[in-house]
């Protein structure tokens, strides 16, 4: 009988509906919505935690400050350097590693799985990874290159401008190169053996089958990639944090890294937040930009 | 336009032989379908024809030339793929002209073929679409296209018409037909479909587990089958096949158990032999002193009527009537073959007797 009657419910309910939808929206309300909100009005204050009982509005001052202030472009630059080279490596470097996977030899799936493996180290972790391989008196690296004769002495890698962002790049890229490969494999798996046997019959060579049937098969992965890689490495926090505390000087102080002691050093909340939210924007235009680039050519392999 | 000649073609896949010595003559511009069930070896021996798939031993030649190590893009021909193989990401016109492209042709003279070729398919107002734009038949018809425009000396279809809906497959199969008949290059098409095979040769090749069974001219494989592969894999419904043994006497006749087949004709040196008589639906006519059968199941299809019969012990036979018999399951009817239409196999070889 009971069964019956909930059977023959088919009256829509919408009280119901908001009843059993309101644990999950309210989660959600208050772990995702309300931060974002609540941040972007503090970046409308000016907020210090010196000054706590200060809680002036003051519109968008603290973004005409950043704006303004060398400190910021000075971080603007660092962060694009950083991010070109990281994304450039990781995107050329993980489509290489995933063309070599993608080819049939002995090995290939126990190199599949391992090469996995820095991928499912957390940021953190592989900064102290690193740490120890730059190490200036004992790293790994020195050893290798004094053995291969690239050096003379051992050097203290992250001690210099000169050499503590790239080594910054590198740990990056080494994190995240598995993560590219993988998704480029997972293209690479969908194209279908009969392109490239048409473009052999067409004449096409090796390089030219890359060009024009392979990396436009590519295109919407790659522009996954690109996008994720991109946020990725704008928000670039931990192994900054571990290796070298945005110096020596400000050499490798990211965007991510002033807002992070804007914060929390300088307790300026108000700046902070401001800072956060020029990175999402930020954010926001490459990957529209991205996607403008890329949709096109990526919707027609579809 | 070039004559392909393939003589005593092998190939092994590691130790799994999947040809065993095949010897084709095609002539120049001819049409021959490479026909089979499954796993056959015709899409692998064309794609040795392409290139695609290296000769283990033996020669493949086109024109004068034996190509056994010429790259497939020297051997100047063409292929259709079976999924068409158009490349995404560029437009009809872009993927036409895209072998002339890596021959680096002029970009006038590739426009200019491209199209021309489009003018022969009629896909002038495509020029400028994606292939995700184009319903299946549009598709096909620019993997045509884009074999045409290359101008090559043979045409290598492989399975091209399999994704195609019933009807379109129909009409495609006229199209291809006609093209042929308008440019005259060499073709060699392989199907599964008999049908397509019969409609569509100058000579049909029939192949089954890596050995030819058969070539000749389509009506020659229906009238004449060299073996009991071909016999009951040309023609559709397919041949009746009956086990028994051949006797003497004024009109030799086979003697199944259950009925008894005249066959006039018959060899005596074959008396007493092992046999399997052939007989195709169509040859089955109603005859009071034929084979008594009963009727199982009634199948019109318009043109014809489909009777399965079972002439004893389960054993059924499938006859075709072109009259409207008003017969029903259960009937008892009595069958007789039309004089000289009965086929006639050694039980043992399956060769024609």
């Amino acid at each position: 009988m009971a069964r019956k009657r909930w059977a023959a419910q088919t009256e829509p309910q919408p009280f119901l509906a908001f009843v059993l939808n309101t644990p999950a929206v309210g989660l959600l309300l208050l772990l995702v919505v309300y931060p974002i909100v609540y941040s972007f009005w503090l970046s409308l204050h000016a907020y210090n935690l010196r000054k706590p009982r200060q809680f002036e509005f003051i519109g968008l001052d603290n973004y005409a400050d950043i704006l303004s202030s060398g400190q910021f472009w000075h971080a603007a630059r660092v962060t694009a350097v950083f991010s070109v080279g990281s994304i450039g490596l990781t995107v050329v470097l993980g489509t290489l590693l995933a063309l070599l996977l993608n080819e049939k030899w002995p090995g290939r799936g126990v190199l599949r799985a391992v090469a996995l493996i820095p991928w499912a180290i957390p940021p953190v972790v592989n900064g102290l990874v690193w740490q120890w391989m730059l190490e200036g008196r004992h790293g790994l690296l020195n050893y290798i290159f004094q053995s291969i004769g690239l050096i003379d002495s051992y050097q203290a890698w992250l001690s210099y401008p000169e050499t503590a962002l790239p080594a910054l790049v590198i740990a990056q890229v080494w994190n995240h190169v598995p993560f590219v490969a993988i998704v480029i494999l997972a293209a690479l798996q969908t194209v279908p053996d009969e392109l490239y046997d048409s473009a052999l019959v067409d004449g096409a060579n090796i390089f030219r089958r890359f060009f024009f049937v392979t990396l436009p098969w590519l295109s919407h992965a790659l522009l996954l990639v690109l996008i994720t890689q991109t946020m990725v490495a704008l928000r670039t926090f931990d192994i900054i944090y571990v290796l070298t505390g945005g110096g020596p000087g400000d050499s490798t102080t990211v965007l991510a890294w002033l807002t992070y002691i804007t914060t929390f050093s300088y307790t300026d909340f108000g700046k902070g937040n401001a800072y956060a939210y020029t990175i999402a924007v930020l954010t926001m235009i490459l990957s529209v930009f991205y996607i403008r680039l890329l949709w096109k050519r990526g919707e027609m392999a579809k | 336009m070039a004559a392909v000649t393939i003589r005593k073609a092998h190939k092994t896949y590691g130790a799994t032989p999947v040809l065993h010595g095949v010897s084709i003559d095609i002539e120049d511009g001819e049409f021959v379908v490479l026909v089979g069930p499954s796993g056959c070896g015709k899409s692998t021996l064309l794609r040795m024809i392409a290139g695609l798939e290296h000769i283990t031993t033996g020669e493949i030649a086109i024109g004068d030339k034996v190509v056994n190590t010429v790259p497939p893009k020297e051997r100047d021909i063409a292929m259709v793929f079976q999924n068409y193989a158009l490349y995404p990401h560029m437009t009809v016109a872009q993927n036409m002209g895209f072998a002339l492209r890596m021959s680096g042709r002029p970009k006038a003279e590739i426009d200019a073929r491209v199209r021309r070729a489009a003018s022969i398919l009629a896909l002038e107002p495509y020029l400028a679409r994606y292939p995700k734009q184009l319903s299946g038949g549009q598709r096909q018809r620019v993997a045509m296209g884009r074999a045409i425009v290359r101008d090559p000396s043979v045409f290598l279809f492989d399975e091209p018409l399999s994704n195609l809906d019933a009807k379109l497959r129909v009409q495609m199969r006229t199209e291809i037909k006609e093209l042929h008949q308008r440019l005259g290059t060499t073709t060699i098409y392989v199907t599964h479909d008999q049908i397509e095979a019969m409609t569509m040769a100058d000579r049909i090749v029939v192949m089954h587990d890596g050995v030819i069974e058969q070539i000749g001219a389509p009506l020659e494989l229906y009238d004449t089958p060299a073996n009991t592969f071909v016999a009951s894999f040309i023609g559709s419904p397919a041949m009746n096949m009956l086990k028994g043994t051949l006797k003497g006497g004024d009109i030799p006749f086979v003697d199944t158990g259950k009925a008894q087949i005249p066959v006039p004709g018959a060899a005596a040196a074959a008396v007493g032999r092992a046999v399997t008589v052939g007989i195709r639906p169509e040859s089955l006519e109603l005859a009071e002193n034929g084979i008594a059968a009963t009727v199982v199941v009634v199948e019109p299809t318009g043109a014809e009527i489909l009777v399965v019969a079972d002439i004893g012990g389960g054993t059924y036979v499938t006859a075709a009537f072109h009259q409207r018999y008003a017969l029903r399951p259960g009937a008892p009817i009595h069958l007789a073959p039309a004089p000289g239409q009965v086929h006639l196999f050694d039980d043992e070889t399956g060769i024609r007797l």
